[in-house]
C-alpha cells in the first residue's frame, strides 16, 4: 500500500503461482478444516468449554505458520501436529491444575471412569456412545490416545500418524496396539457390568 | 493387528460423528480470529465484506462480542503463554510444525527454505510486537490491526522470497493472505496513517468503556454510557451488545424490575442473539426485587 511498485509485483507472483499450484488460503482451510481441528482436539480430551480457546490457538498458528507448510505432509498430518502442541500444552496446565485440585483422584482408573451409569438402551444413541468413548479414552494415556483416536476415529494410516505425531513408524505400531488392548478391556469391562446388571 | 472387537469398532463407529462442531462453534471461533488476526486472514470472504464498510462493521462489532466476553476467556493468554514457554519437547520436525509463533522464526535450512536476511534480524521486534497486541485487540481495528498483521506476515514471508520466487515444493507464504499481501517490511514500523475516527469506533469507545465500567464494579457509570450510546446510535452496530449490556448493568444496580424489563426486550428484540444467555436472568435464579 505504501511501496505500490514492490506490493504489485508481489501481487503478480503470487498470482502466478496460485495459478500454477492452488495451495489453500487460510480462509479456505479454515472452512475445510475446521471440524477435523475441533473434533480432534475434542477426542485429545479438550473440554467444550475450553474448545474455543483451543480452535482459536490452533488457527493462529496455522495462520502464522502456513507460510512454511511445505507439502511434504499432508494438510492434515500438518495440522494434526499444530492441534496436538496446542492441545498438550493445555493438557500439561490441566494436569497440573487436576492433580492439585483432585489429588489421588487425578490418576485414571479405567474401571471407574467407564461406569458413567450408561445402560445399554442409553448406548443406542449416538451422544452416549461418545461419551463412553470419550470415557474410554480419557483412560488411555496421552500418547496412546493421540494414536488410538488417529488411527480408530480418524482413520488415517500408520505412516500419516507417523509424521502427524512425530513419532517413528514403529513406535505409532507399539503404542496402537497398547491402545487398543486397553480400550477393548475396558470396554468389556463396561459391556460386562451392563450385562450382569440388567440380565 | 487390531484387538478391537466388532463390538467395539461398532462403538467407535457410533461415536465418530461426536465432536462434530456446530456452525455456531465455527463462526464464534472465526469472529475471535478476526479480531485477533485482523481483516487479512480473508476469513470475512464469507460475509461479502469486501468494502471497508462492511469489514469494519464486522471488525468493530466482534471487538465488542471479546470484549465483553472477556471475563471469560481469560485461559486463552495463559495457554497462549504456557505453550510459548514449554514446546513440546518431542518434536522432531518442530519447526515445520512450529507449534507457536516464537518456533515459527527458528530458521531451519532444510525446512524452511525462505528465511535469508530479513528474518534473522527481525524476530525479536516483530514478533513481540504484534503477540502483545494480540491478546489485547486494539481499539482501532483497521489501522492497528494491519500493522499488526504486516509484521506478522513479514515474519513468515520474508521480501526476499516473494521478489525471487522459491522452488516450486516451497509455499508461495503470502498466497494465503491476500489482503495483507501489499503492506511491505516499512510498513511495521512506519506510523500507520490513521484513519479518521467512524462512527463504529465512537460507538466501539462507547461500548467498551461501559464494559469496562460494568467490570471494574461501576455499575452506574456503565449504564450511563449505554444509555448514552442509546441516545447516540439507537440502530447502531452495536446497539445488539449495547441492550444485553444495559440489561446485566441494570442487574448489577438491583433495578430488577427494570432489567427484567429490559432482558424482555432484549429477547424479543434478538431471539436469536447469542447474548440472549447473558440476559436471562438478570438478577440472579432466586433474588427478589
Amino acid at each position: 500500500m505504501i511501496a505500490p511498485g514492490l506490493a504489485s509485483g508481489h501481487d503478480a507472483v503470487l498470482v502466478g503461482e496460485e495459478r500454477t499450484e492452488p495451495r489453500p488460503t487460510f480462509a479456505q482451510l479454515y472452512e475445510s478444516e475446521f471440524s477435523f481441528v475441533w473434533r480432534s482436539a475434542r477426542r485429545l480430551g479438550i473440554p467444550a468449554a475450553l474448545m474455543d480457546d483451543v480452535a482459536q490457538e490452533v488457527f493462529v498458528v496455522v495462520y502464522r505458520t502456513l507460510a512454511r507448510f511445505e507439502g511434504r505432509s499432508s494438510i492434515k498430518t500438518w495440522l494434526f501436529g499444530i492441534v496436538l502442541n496446542v492441545v498438550r500444552a493445555h493438557r500439561r496446565r490441566l494436569g497440573a491444575e487436576r492433580l492439585h485440585a483432585a489429588g489421588p483422584h487425578a490418576s485414571p482408573d479405567p474401571g471407574r471412569l467407564v461406569d458413567t451409569g450408561a445402560g445399554p438402551h442409553e448406548l443406542a444413541t449416538k451422544a452416549e456412545a461418545a461419551r463412553l468413548v470419550d470415557s474410554l479414552l480419557d483412560a488411555l494415556d496421552g500418547d496412546k490416545r493421540e494414536v488410538f483416536v488417529l488411527a480408530e476415529l480418524e482413520q488415517m494410516s500408520a505412516p500419516d500418524i507417523a509424521q502427524a505425531v512425530g513419532i517413528p513408524l514403529n513406535t505409532v505400531y507399539s503404542r496402537l496396539r497398547l491402545a487398543r488392548q486397553e480400550f477393548a478391556a475396558a470396554a468389556a469391562r463396561h459391556r460386562a457390568r451392563d450385562e450382569w446388571r440388567t440380565r | 493387528m487390531s484387538e478391537l472387537t466388532p463390538d467395539d469398532k461398532a462403538l467407535l463407529d457410533l461415536a465418530r460423528e461426536a465432536h462434530e462442531p456446530t456452525e455456531s462453534d465455527r463462526g464464534r471461533v472465526r469472529r475471535a480470529l478476526l479480531v485477533q488476526l485482523g481483516v487479512g486472514t480473508g476469513l470475512v470472504g464469507t460475509t461479502a465484506a469486501t468494502s471497508k464498510a462492511a469489514t469494519a462493521v464486522v471488525v468493530t462489532k466482534v471487538l465488542a462480542a471479546v470484549a465483553i466476553a472477556g471475563a471469560i476467556g481469560g485461559t486463552g493468554a495463559a495457554v497462549y503463554h504456557a505453550a510459548k514457554a514449554g514446546p513440546a519437547p518431542s518434536r522432531a520436525h518442530a519447526p515445520a510444525l512450529a507449534p507457536t509463533p516464537t518456533l515459527a522464526l527458528a530458521p531451519t535450512p532444510a525446512l524452511a527454505p525462505a528465511p535469508s536476511q530479513g528474518d534473522l534480524q527481525q524476530p525479536s521486534s516483530t514478533e513481540t510486537a504484534p503477540e502483545s497486541d494480540d491478546r489485547h485487540p486494539p481499539l482501532l481495528p483497521k489501522s492497528a490491526m494491519r500493522a499488526n498483521n504486516s509484521a506478522t506476515t513479514h515474519v513468515a514471508t520474508p521480501p526476499s522470497q516473494v521478489t525471487s520466487p522459491p522452488p516450486a515444493d516451497s509455499p508461495g507464504p503470502a498466497l494465503q493472505d491476500p489482503p495483507v499481501t501489499p503492506p511491505e517490511p516499512s510498513t511495521a514500523n512506519a506510523a500507520p496513517s490513521p484513519l479518521p475516527p467512524t462512527t463504529l469506533e465512537a460507538e466501539t469507545r462507547l461500548i467498551r468503556a461501559g464494559i469496562a465500567a460494568l467490570h471494574g464494579g461501576d455499575a452506574a457509570r456503565a449504564l450511563a454510557l449505554f444509555d448514552e450510546h442509546a441516545r447516540a446510535f439507537p440502530a447502531g452496530a452495536l446497539a445488539e451488545e449495547r441492550a444485553a449490556e444495559r440489561v446485566i448493568a441494570l442487574g448489577a444496580l438491583h433495578r430488577c424490575d427494570q432489567a427484567r424489563a429490559a432482558a424482555a426486550d432484549f429477547l424479543l428484540d434478538h431471539p436469536h442473539s447469542p447474548l440472549s444467555a447473558r440476559v436471562r436472568e438478570p438478577c440472579g435464579h432466586t433474588s427478589n426485587p
